[in-house]
């Protein structure tokens, strides 16, 4: 994991699936909320929502945008996309060696 | 405001309150992710400067939550010291639960001394009020049977929290805990100032009368520092919290 989201302990993986959340656009809290549990299959609460976006807004990773009516949208900064687009080639690279491994596996 | 939001800090909820709550609204938590909340708010308090770099990393509360296992400790030699008789009767030798004692109490003085610390330049009464703790503290560590110390110490020290309270560094629920959890063991060094010794002795009042409710005041400084409001730098754009 790189090293801006590894720093980020329990966080790193949330933070990992709302980056993805916001690479289509900016979202609000409830959308990234939705969108992750599309990704994941698992519903995000929103205290780690929460805890997620605080850390990623203060290392540069997300920005915070002028609020629209009590909702806030996010959007992904250059910084946080070049971040996700490395740790997204490291994953692709991890999964193929292991399905390439498990494929050449003798039963 | 919702109550799950209460439990963050004020410096959180002016940052993220509205859009919370806004989230909370459209999708009203379940008990899993309500406990999930729960764990945020208390990241919220131990990781301040993740919001608002301008606060200080606090790890205070670690010391009266040590204390308090130290009191436990001290209470466990007490309960188990060697048996003697005298011309009196028995009684149990707890000498070996006093650097144990001392330990727990100055650790706990170090808590109270930071929640009085806390309090800004302006609120006199609260840091004069949290020095006669800490020095009454001292001597009544040092003598615990002085019942004009004890009082001293419980009432200087629940003056304290309530200017605390009032300065905004630690929420009002603190000292009323603080009172409740006291109460009891005024109650018992008052009576062994006002009547005879023996009276008190012929009651055969429980210690754990005394113990147990002295003992609260560990956990109670301990949540008073991890709940209240951290020190902040100079310069800080928010208000006051």
């Amino acid at each position: 994991m790189s090293e801006a989201l590894h720093e980020l302990g329990r966080f790193a993986e949330p933070s990992l699936y709302i980056l993805v959340a916001l690479s289509e656009g900016p979202r609000h809290g409830y959308a990234i909320m939705s969108d992750v549990e599309m990704i994941s299959g698992r519903p995000m609460g929103a205290g780690t929502l929460y805890g997620a976006l605080a850390r990623l807004e203060r290392r540069g990773l997300i920005q915070a945008l002028e609020p629209q009516e009590r909702r806030r949208p996010y959007k992904l900064t250059a910084f946080g996309a070049r971040t996700l687009e490395g740790q997204l080639s490291r994953l692709r690279s991890f999964a193929d060696t292991g399905l390439a491994r498990l494929r050449g596996r003798t039963t | 405001m919702s109550g799950l939001l209460r439990l963050y800090p004020r410096f959180w909820r002016e940052r993220y309150g509205e859009e919370f709550e806004a989230l909370l609204a459209d999708r009203p938590p379940t008990l899993r992710h309500r406990l999930d909340i729960i764990r945020g708010a208390l990241d919220a308090r131990l990781h301040p400067e993740i919001v608002d770099p301008s606060h200080q990393l606090d790890r205070w509360w670690l010391a009266p939550l040590l204390g308090f296992a130290v009191f436990i400790v001290a209470l466990a030699l007490v309960a188990t010291g060697p048996v003697h008789y005298d011309a009196y009767g028995s009684y149990r030798d707890g000498s070996a639960a006093a650097l144990p004692w001392l330990a727990a109490m100055l650790l706990l003085l170090t808590g109270i001394a930071r929640i009085a610390m806390r309090a800004p330049e302006g609120a006199s009464a609260t840091k004069v009020a949290g020095s006669i703790a800490v020095a009454s503290g001292l001597l009544f560590s040092l003598s615990p049977w002085a019942s004009v110390l004890s009082l001293t110490f419980f009432g200087a020290i629940i003056a304290m929290m309530v200017g605390a309270t009032r300065a905004h560094v630690i929420p009002a629920w603190i000292p009323v805990l603080l009172g409740i959890a006291l109460l009891p063991v005024v109650l018992a060094f008052a009576t062994t100032l006002l009547l005879p010794w023996y009276t008190l002795r012929e009651a055969d009042v429980s210690p754990l009368l005394v113990f147990v409710p002295l003992g609260m005041m560990w956990p109670i400084v301990t949540l008073g520092l991890l709940v209240g409001s951290p020190i902040r730098r100079p310069g800080s754009t928010l208000a006051v919290v």
